[in-house]
């Protein structure tokens, strides 16, 4: 009895270090954007800019050249807009916004890398003084950012699971008394 | 696996020699692995598609008319159905690798040029498409033999038979072997690219028969679409996951369309929105391209993959059955070449069409009323 019972914790201390060590390798091998991927670098309107007046026509920047096949949605405080034909060029998509009123707007893009990998997204702004909230926001989803949380989350708590552990033990060795 | 009898039998025709095929039939054993070659339609269209593939483009000798391509369709026809029902051809010289069919199927047509030989018959070459590079070897040809097997060995025996049959009557132009992924549970086979390939597809006889069998003069035929197309395997392999699934509309996993569904056979549902508006099924993929607005098949799709042992390129022997290519598949290739995310990938290097025969019923051969020839 004795025997089993001084062993119960190390036995947990070393499962604890098991399960930490793979928590690490779940969250290293958590998808990280790859060269391959296409990325925004910048937009014009940026993301989460307040404009004084409206802009009449948006640049988007990415990080490779893309395909020709390319679409955006403007959204603003009464629902989609028409925007401008979409241009693309190299690495770089234009197009010109239509007339609008203050408020504040999400604009949402969908590209393809000339090598055929997709991005989208959006990017929101404001125009003019507005009062906050004029504009539904999409509901937020579990993305990748989420898991990479929990990971790293998990990884903590395991660490200090197995600190503990580490700490009770030598404890329970200089006292003398397993339980 | 022949029983011991079946391999006694054989033994004995082998001993037999040339006089074997005119011996009592064999009896098939496997019953299962005998697929009926006479009918009111050939076999090996809406047939479930076997492991093997080859298919033979054959032009007819120069100034050969009705009366020799009926008589290549007759020492064929004979030969086809000797050899799907598991009896050694006429003169054969391997009785033994005929014992076991293994569902095969010989399904014959003819080319534009031919159809001119059939009243009230007509088979336009198909259009130019943009997107086409198209290599003179793997071209229109006077006629196709579509040999499809479970088996290497019968499949191979039976295209031997049927080329020396052709001796003084045809020439060989090409071979186009390839290979399919058959499943136990229903669902489709993979192509090379990985994806499930033949989800929506004519499967109920009944209701899609006028999309496969046509009707009039060429009653209980149909027509052929080949076409060969390489696929750029060493840059799609640089594609993750995500990328590929956009690509074409649909999860690799299940081949589930990414607008849901808990299979292959869902409905893709092109309007189904992301959380920005855009489209699950992006409008550039192939399944949106390339489906109808009827949201059903337009075609039977019958798709082969292939790997040319010269040179290591693959890619898809792509075959679509129609009652009519020129309203049913040449719209759908049309929208393709105009726009399709997989072109980048894909690339259509063989073309040909045929005219796939109406059926012969027992006693007669494939080809002989049509071209209103005497029994
Ligand atoms: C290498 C070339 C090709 C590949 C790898 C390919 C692959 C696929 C895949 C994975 C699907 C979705 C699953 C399915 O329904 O089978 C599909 C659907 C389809 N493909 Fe292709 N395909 C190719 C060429 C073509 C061509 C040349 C055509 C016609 C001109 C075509 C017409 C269709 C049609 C009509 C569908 C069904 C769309 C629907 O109704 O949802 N495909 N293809």
């Amino acid at each position: 009895m004795k025997a089993l019972s001084a062993s119960a914790p190390r036995a947990i201390a070393r499962l604890a270090a098991c399960l930490l060590m793979i928590a690490v390798g779940v969250v290293a091998s958590l998808p990280l954007p790859a060269q391959a991927h296409v990325l925004l670098l910048r937009s014009d309107p940026a993301d989460g800019s307040v404009l004084k007046e409206a802009p009449t026509r948006a640049v988007f920047e990415f990080n490779q050249p893309l395909a020709p096949t390319a679409y955006v949605i403007l959204t603003g405080p009464d629902g989609p807009l028409t925007t401008g034909p979409v241009k693309v060029q190299a690495k770089t998509l234009t197009l010109t916004l239509p007339k609008v009123t203050d408020g504040r707007y999400r604009l949402a893009y969908r590209v393809i890398s000339a090598s055929g990998h997709p991005l989208t997204n959006s990017i929101s702004y404001v125009v003019g003084k507005i009062a906050p909230r004029t504009m539904k926001q999409p509901p937020r989803e579990r993305s990748p950012d989420w898991i990479a949380a929990t990971g790293v989350g998990a990884v903590v708590l395991l660490g200090i699971g197995a600190g503990w552990f580490v700490v009770r033990r030598k404890r329970q060795r200089q006292t003398g008394s397993p339980q | 696996m022949p029983t011991r009898r079946t391999i006694l039998r054989a033994g004995v025709l082998a001993g037999a020699g040339v006089a074997a095929s005119a011996c009592k039939p064999l009896s098939p054993e496997k019953s299962t692995s005998v697929i009926a070659f006479h009918g009111l339609r050939q076999a090996g269209v809406q047939t479930s598609p076997q492991s093997h593939l080859v298919l033979l483009g054959i032009d007819l000798t120069p100034k050969s008319g009705a009366e020799d391509l009926g008589r290549l369709m007759w020492l064929w026809s004979d030969d086809a159905a000797r050899l799907t029902s598991g009896q050694p051809a006429l003169a054969d010289t391997e009785p033994e690798l005929a014992v076991d069919p293994a569902n095969l199927t010989v399904t014959f047509g003819i080319g534009p040029r031919l159809t001119q030989l059939v009243s009230g018959v007509t088979l336009d070459p198909l259009p130019h498409f943009s997107t086409d590079k198209l290599q003179e070897r793997w071209g229109q040809t006077d006629l196709v033999v579509q040999l499809c097997a479970d088996d290497l060995i019968s499949l191979t025996h039976a295209q031997r038979m049927l080329l020396k049959d052709m001796a003084g009557l045809g020439v060989l132009r090409w071979t186009q072997s390839g290979f399919h992924q058959r499943t136990d549970d229903g669902s489709s086979g993979r192509n090379l690219m990985g994806q499930l390939d033949g989800s929506v597809n004519p499967r109920n006889a009944n209701e899609h028969d006028a999309l496969v069998w046509a009707d009039g003069a060429w009653k209980h035929g149909t027509f052929l679409a080949v076409r060969r197309i390489e696929m750029h395997l060493d840059t799609w392999d640089e594609l993750d996951r995500e990328a590929r699934e956009f690509t074409i509309g649909r999860k690799l996993s299940n081949g589930a369309p990414l607008s849901g569904g808990k299979d292959e056979f869902a409905d893709p549902d092109l309007h189904a929105t992301d959380k920005h508006g855009f489209a699950l099924i992006d409008p550039a993929s192939h399944v949106a391209r390339s489906r109808s607005a009827m949201n059903g098949p337009q075609f039977l799709r019958r798709g082969y993959n292939y790997v040319e042992p010269t040179d290591g390129t693959s890619g898809l022997i792509f075959m679509a059955y129609a009652s009519d290519l020129a309203g049913q598949f040449v719209p759908v290739q049309q929208r393709l070449a105009e726009q399709d995310l997989l072109n980048q990938w894909t690339q259509a290097i063989g073309s040909a069409v045929y005219a796939i025969w109406p059926g012969a019923p027992k006693g007669d051969y494939v080809g002989r009323a049509q071209l209103g020839l005497p029994r």
